[in-house]
């Protein structure tokens, strides 16, 4: 090979074709022989010195053409990469990652074990969830590995996937001088569905609909914070802090029941309450359960204030039997559920006017107060973290309670999807925001736009579609 | 990028001209002519030599072309015809574009020689074509699967290789 294809990275196209090849005509070809590579130069003493300088003289010379256009010059052309990259093709497949939904935090895979299944190499591995209280499995991971070392990058557990919940990553920039890291387990493994959507739109667009739909339908069956994505917590811990503390403060005690909220808050961003608000939608008789938590939860209130606490264990997240408040709490509930009742039958004409601003069951109170104002784990005087505990507690409470109500009158008989009580965290922040302080809006669901109003609209009509759906069976 | 640029004029030969002409001079009973009526997912503008050829080919291309680097071996399965193709891949030191060479065997008898005796380079890429795809190197001295465990029975990537997870109903699907 010439010398000139070596140096001329750039060659003008009046320059003659550099690449000169000389070909034996009868070449004796035999494996491993030695190879003599004709260069054609002379053999002169600081030739090879001349040479380097031909090369610059000859790119000064060049220096002073002027061209019309790059189809002009002729030569190898690089890609800075890694500043600059070249597109990959969407079906580009190196290692699986799995998905969480940006809004709610909740990750597409339900433990299914297709994958697991399916996977030639068998790297992948993973625990299902159960439900601290009942033992019983819950459509989510707890804990979920690939090796990746060992991955194939075959793409099969993407293919065989029902829940498009894993997914091939276009992130080929895994060498690293720790194997060990190459075990990769959830967390790191989890991206949010918009990250997929970025590198695949038209796959995703294809999955989208049905990947939706089967999430919202395993929403239903995850207690608690199961099944969101760990990364996830922590801002939605936040954003349910900040919502409640500014809702106690704004709530007044009694008229709440009534009217929809106003929209105190001003700026908060009105796609993301819509979101919010879109992701709360499964719950039929919404608003009718919402109404009655916060009755239940000022009932609630009302009763530990007259009755002192006479202190008991912490509570646990979904046992609050031993709490001081516990008959207050039942009886709101009670109450919560007859209001319940009569809500869903009258779901049915339910009018477009959203009621979005009503609390909702932060997760939050499952360990409670990390933050708030450190209150003692076995608090012996009611004072106001216990108060508002108790509160929010009756408040799940007179919600489930409201749910089973509403589930009787649908008369569904025994469908196990709906038997757990449904605690879905609908304030979250989206996955990809920095941080968690800004996003979770005071009154977060109020209308603040056209898109939130109309969201609002269409969730008031699921809303009023399913209750007619459940009066129909 | 360089294919989405109209064609240089006077630009020198791709590596792929220069090895057709060349072969079809030196080694002219090593290049599969390929029909004109072949349906047009197996068309190819590569050169594709026969699988016994290969060997004298490559040392051809090391020796006098200077592409003396095995980047990459990919193996293809067109299932629908019958056909396993591999892909070779090299480059020069020397700089300039990449050369391909194809080999096309049949899917029942998927042999084609083994390039360790001229490019060790060839030593992992043969035992992953080998490994996913059942293609049997003649001559390699140590043709182990690895990415699969030495009992797996079958060859994953092939195009018929069963899906043997569950058919699985989703729950509102
Ligand atoms: S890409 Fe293939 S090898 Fe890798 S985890 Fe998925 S199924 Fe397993
Ligand atoms: S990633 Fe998909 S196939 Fe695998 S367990 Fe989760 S839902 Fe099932």
């Amino acid at each position: 090979m010439s010398n000139d294809t070596l140096t001329h990275s750039l060659t003008f196209t009046e320059a003659p074709a550099a690449l000169t090849v000389v070909v034996d005509p009868t070449p004796q070809i035999a494996r491993g022989s030695a190879v003599v590579v004709e260069r054609r130069r002379p053999k002169a003493a600081g030739w090879s010195l001349l040479q380097g300088l031909g090369v610059v003289v000859d790119h000064w010379r060049k220096s002073f053409r002027k061209l019309d256009d790059t189809t002009q010059i002729a030569g190898t052309f690089t890609t800075e990469y890694p500043e600059e990259r070249l597109p990959l093709p969407e079906a580009y497949r190196n290692m699986p990652i799995l998905l969480f939904d940006d809004a709610t935090g909740h990750e597409l895979c339900t433990s299914c074990f297709q994958c697991q299944r399916i996977c030639p190499p068998q790297v992948i591995h993973m625990t299902q969830a159960k439900d601290p209280d009942t033992g019983k499995p819950v459509p989510a991971v707890s804990e979920f590995i690939i090796e990746y070392d060992a991955c194939m990058s075959c793409g099969f557990c993407a293919e065989v996937c029902p829940f498009d919940a894993i997914k091939m990553d276009h992130n080929f920039e895994l060498s690293t001088a720790d194997h060990s890291s190459l075990t990769v387990h959830k967390t790191d493994l989890l991206r949010p569905i918009s990250y997929y959507q970025s590198i695949a739109p038209t796959f995703w667009a294809e999955a989208e609909a049905s990947a939706y739909k089967k999430l919202e339908t395993n929403k239903k069956r995850r207690p608690a914070t199961i099944g969101i994505a760990p990364q996830m917590l922590a801002q939605l811990k936040a954003a349910h802090e900040l919502r409640d503390d500014q809702q106690e403060a704004t709530m007044p005690t009694t008229a709440v029941a009534s009217a929809p909220a106003p929209a105190t808050s001003s700026a908060a961003p009105p796609a993301r309450s819509a979101a919010l608000a879109a992701s709360a939608s499964d719950l039929p008789t919404d608003k009718a359960a919402r109404l009655a938590a916060i009755r239940a939860r000022n009932e609630a209130k009302a009763a530990v204030q007259a009755a002192p606490a006479t202190a008991s264990a912490a509570p646990a997240a979904s046992d609050g039997g031993d709490l001081p408040t516990d008959k207050a709490a039942r009886l709101a509930a009670i109450r919560a559920r007859n209001e319940a009742k009569k809500a869903a039958e009258q779901a049915a004409a339910a009018e477009a006017a959203p009621t979005l601003a009503t609390p909702d069951m932060p997760p939050t109170d499952v360990q409670p107060a990390a933050s708030e104002q450190a209150a003692p784990p076995a608090p012996t005087v009611p004072d106001a973290s216990l108060d508002e505990k108790a509160a929010r507690l009756a408040a799940i409470r007179a919600r489930n309670e409201a749910k089973k109500a509403d589930e009787q009158t649908a008369a569904a008989g025994a469908a196990p999807t709906l038997a757990t009580p449904d605690v879905p965290p609908t304030d979250v922040p989206p996955a990809t925001s920095e941080q968690a302080a800004p996003p979770a809006p005071a009154v977060p669901d109020a209308p603040l736009d056209e898109k939130a109003a109309r969201l609002a609209a269409i969730r008031a009509r699921n809303a009023a579609k399913k209750a007619a759906q459940a009066e129909g069976e | 990028m360089a294919s989405t640029s109209p064609p240089l004029p006077n630009a020198r030969p791709s590596p792929r001209d220069l090895l057709r002409e060349q072969l079809a001079t030196v080694l002219p009973h090593a290049l599969v002519t390929l029909p004109d009526d072949l349906p047009d997912l197996i068309r190819t503008a590569d050169v594709v030599v026969h699988a016994d050829a290969l060997p004298e080919v490559v040392q051809f291309v090391i020796d006098h072309l200077g592409y003396g680097l095995l980047s990459d071996l990919a193996a293809v399965d067109y299932v629908e015809h019958g056909l396993f193709e591999l892909v070779y891949r090299f480059y020069s030191i020397g700089g300039g574009g990449d050369l391909v060479i194809k080999v096309r065997v049949p899917r029942d008898q998927p042999d084609v020689p083994s390039l360790m005796a001229i490019l060790p380079a060839a030593m992992l890429h043969e035992r992953e074509a080998y490994d996913l795809f059942g293609i049997r190197f003649i001559g390699h001295p140590n043709l182990r699967r690895i990415y699969m465990w030495d009992e797996f029975e079958g060859f994953p990537m092939r195009k018929d290789f069963p899906k043997q997870g569950d058919n699985y109903i989703g729950e509102g699907a």
